[in-house]
């Protein structure tokens, strides 16, 4: 006889996990107890969080990096309510991530049990699928159908949640029947459909067109196809732009990539979108971060090809001339397939011209410097110097993120975590130390904020605790540094409730916690932190000093369009 | 066949019913839109099988609706009916029915039925996409 609790232990190993984010209460300890042995046998590792949402976000992280499910669980009540950032954060960036929790025993639900949470209900709107047990029996069920719906079509945080007396009882382990294939009814994942009179026709834009540019998102990571979009742009001869989390998917030296467009990305990115005549779109769900605005673009008259796997997303901001529904890596095979089959016609080389003459004027904007100051690029140079190509960077959200968008250099997909469409501060070092176990051949570093760093910061204990090496480099300005941004440049500068005061002291909290704690007040004395860490191969944090005043450019006015775009301080020409 | 006006749009979901928060997920997608809903029948069927009647007051989220719903794990289909006019009857509580004419005649315990009356289907399922006349 086995209970319920080792039946869910059995299930999730049967999809093959191997780490679990967590923290145990009276709702979900019969899990805990159930893999107490595959612990010490080393077929399960447990990660101790310090909050349960830092389990998710580091789940979240584990799937990033690896295109794996990440696993997370926590107890009824507020070990459940505190996933819900976590789950919104993993569901707005479409990463598969299966949340279990426990809850009060069924003969208690519905009387304000202790630690009684409607979790399935809070959660439903802001995850792909919540789903509660209602008998032991259905639970290798629910769990192969929970992995399936998180990782199929477009992927995405699924919760499972079981009353705990559900642990509690017991079956004769002959009489369970595993489940072969998943067995939900009412899900398909998106269909890839090859429509030759549709690729034809968008290889036939593409090859006609004077000033073609491809548009990444992080659906090009999710699908592996980076390899397949840098052969098309070679044959098509077209640049390629990405969104903020599509930076994950082209490796920044390719000679055809400007960088991301958009709110804060860089000017030639988005005015070469602007300029372009024929946009092909892959893997993108063309956000209002990366599209300001859809008149200034449909103003464009350009002809868009839209390729992805959720056939909503492609109606859903700008009507596609050409829509192609399903894999990325497929449909761009296909497309490049055509396209050599037509053969390029158009001299690109006005086209290619024009972007780099974007590119050469827009540098004289970023790359200035100031004595005495760590400017937000150098470090980042910095940085990339001296880690090596494969390391994996997260990040928090703030100016930090958008000085990493327009600034880190991308060498391999799936190097560049960050919360993009929830933009949740406190994401960076979890999903750092997610990504760490999901890859841990990588170096792993947290590019955060002060900001967002102390939001889940005390889960540098558990990096301690549990050796997880990673190295968070705190960009500390002293301030919420976008939201005084946006005071000082828009709110007449008034500058009100985002400054810090002397606490903490960054390099301290780090050795309090058992971490190596850097105070890198100079680019040199930066790349010798970084370069201890890495050898010591312990957890760090770094200290950046970052002037409160430097500001994430380029930006826009609140609710700008791309061509509004701001590239010098407005405050120094005033 | 008299048709009412139409100022609605009227849907039918065929989902998998595991539990009640099928409606809830259904009704969410609507509240989140700033979308009303008018009337709203629903029961299960054969198996697993629930079916939902609802009808919106027409608005601009109408398309995006159909979009998240049909992409919503548990929904087999979404059906937009296309053309659909509604007749209303009454059924009082000993179980008489009569067609509607004026609101005024409603009682309390009446319950009002909105029987869509309609030959053009558009059906969406999970990224596919598919009209259906039914004569
Ligand atoms: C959880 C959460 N709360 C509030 C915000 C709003 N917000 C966006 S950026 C920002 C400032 C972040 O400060 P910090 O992490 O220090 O980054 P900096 O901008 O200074 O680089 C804030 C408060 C948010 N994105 N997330
Ligand atoms: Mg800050």
């Amino acid at each position: 006889m086995i209970n319920g609790a080792r039946l869910t232990i059995n299930a999730l190993k049967r999809e093959g996990v191997k780490v679990i984010f967590g923290i145990p209460g009276l709702s979900n300890m019969a899990l805990y107890d159930a893999f107490l042995e595959d612990l010490i046998s080393g077929e399960l590792r447990h990660v101790l969080m310090r909050h349960e949402q830092a389990a998710l976000h580091a789940a979240d992280g584990y799937a990033r990096a690896s295109g794996i499910p990440g696993v997370a669980t926590a107890t009824s009540g507020p070990g459940a309510t505190n996933l819900l950032t976590g789950l919104a954060t993993a569901y707005m960036d479409s990463s598969p991530v299966v949340a279990l929790t426990g809850n009060v025993p069924r003969s208690v639900i519905g009387k304000m049990a202790f630690q009684e949470a409607d979790i399935q209900g809070m959660a439903q709107s802001m995850v792909k699928w919540a789903v509660r047990v209602r008998t032991l029996n259905e639970i290798p069920e629910v769990i192969k159908n929970a992995f399936h719906v998180a990782v199929t079509g477009r992927p995405g945080p699924v919760l499972v949640d079981v009353p705990r007396d559900i642990f509690g009882e017991k079956v004769d382990e002959s009489a369970i029947k595993w489940p072969e294939e998943p067995t939900i009814k009412g899900y398909r994942p998106f269909p890839t459909l090859i429509d030759k009179t549709a690729i034809k026709r968008a290889a036939e834009l593409l090859v006609n067109a004077e000033r073609p540019i491809i548009l990444v998102g992080a659906g090009v990571a999710w699908a592996n196809a980076t390899k397949e979009v840098l052969e098309l742009a070679e044959v098509l001869q077209s640049p390629i732009v990405s969104t903020l989390p599509g930076k994950s998917s082209v490796p920044h030296d390719h000679p055809l990539f400007l960088g991301p467009m958009g709110y804060y990305g860089r000017v030639e990115a988005s005015f070469a979108a602007l300029e372009s005549d024929v946009m092909l779109v892959i893997g993108a769900r063309l956000s209002d971060r990366t599209f300001t605005s859809y008149d200034e673009m449909i103003e464009t008259r350009k002809k868009f090809i839209m390729i992805n796997v959720d056939p909503t997303d492609t109606e859903r901001a700008i009507p596609a001339d050409v829509a192609l529904y399903g894999d990325a890596k497929v449909l761009t095979k296909e497309i490049t397939k055509a396209v050599v089959e037509i053969g390029l016609k158009k001299d690109r080389s006005p086209w290619l011209k024009r972007v780099r003459e974007l590119k050469e004027y827009y540098a004289q904007f970023y790359y200035y410097d100031e004595p005495g100051k760590m400017k937000p690029w150098k470090v980042l140079k910095t940085i990339r110097q001296v880690l090596p190509r494969d390391a994996i960077v997260t990040t928090g959200v703030g100016e930090h993120q958008m000085w990493a968008e327009v600034f880190w250099e991308v060498l391999e997909p799936r190097t560049f975590l960050s919360s993009t469409g929830m933009g949740t501060m406190g994401f960076g070092l979890p999903a750092a130390m997610g990504a760490k176990l999901a890859r841990p051949d990588k170096v792993v570093v947290d590019l955060d904020g002060d900001g967002s760093f102390l939001m889940t910061g005390t889960n540098l204990a558990t990096a301690v605790d549990e050796n997880i090496p990673i190295i968070a480099v705190v960009f500390d300005n002293r301030t919420l540094g976008l939201v005084r941004q946006v005071q000082d440049l828009f709110f007449g500068r008034r500058i009100v409730g985002v400054d810090y005061g002397p606490s903490p002291d960054f390099v301290k909290l780090a050795e309090a916690f058992g971490a190596l704690g850097f105070n890198a007040d100079s680019y040199d004395a930066l790349a010798e932190s970084l370069k201890k860490a890495m050898k010591e191969n312990v957890p760090a944090v770094i200290r950046v000093p970052i002037d409160k005043e430097e500001l994430a450019l380029p930006t826009l006015p609140p609710g700008g369009r791309l061509k509004q775009v701001i590239v010098r301080d407005p405050r120094k020409s005033s | 066949m008299t048709q009412e006006s139409r100022p609605e749009r009227v849907v039918r979901i065929v989902a998998r019913y595991r539990d009640p928060s099928i409606l809830e997920v259904i009704l969410a997608h609507v509240r989140k839109l700033f979308m009303d809903v008018s009337w709203f029948y629903a029961w299960r069927g054969k198996e697993d099988i629930i079916e939902v009647y609802m009808g919106l007051p027409d608005h601009k989220n109408f398309a995006l609706l159909v979009g998240n719903l049909h992409k919503t794990p548990l929904v087999e289909k979404v059906e937009v009916l296309e053309d659909a006019g509604i007749i209303k009857w009454v059924a009082d509580r000993k179980g008489n029915v009569r067609r509607l004419t004026e609101i005024d005649g409603v009682k309390e315990y009446d319950m009002v039925i909105n029987v869509p009356i309609f030959s053009k289907v558009t059906e969406y399922s999970w990224g596919e996409k598919r009209g259906k006349d039914l004569y």
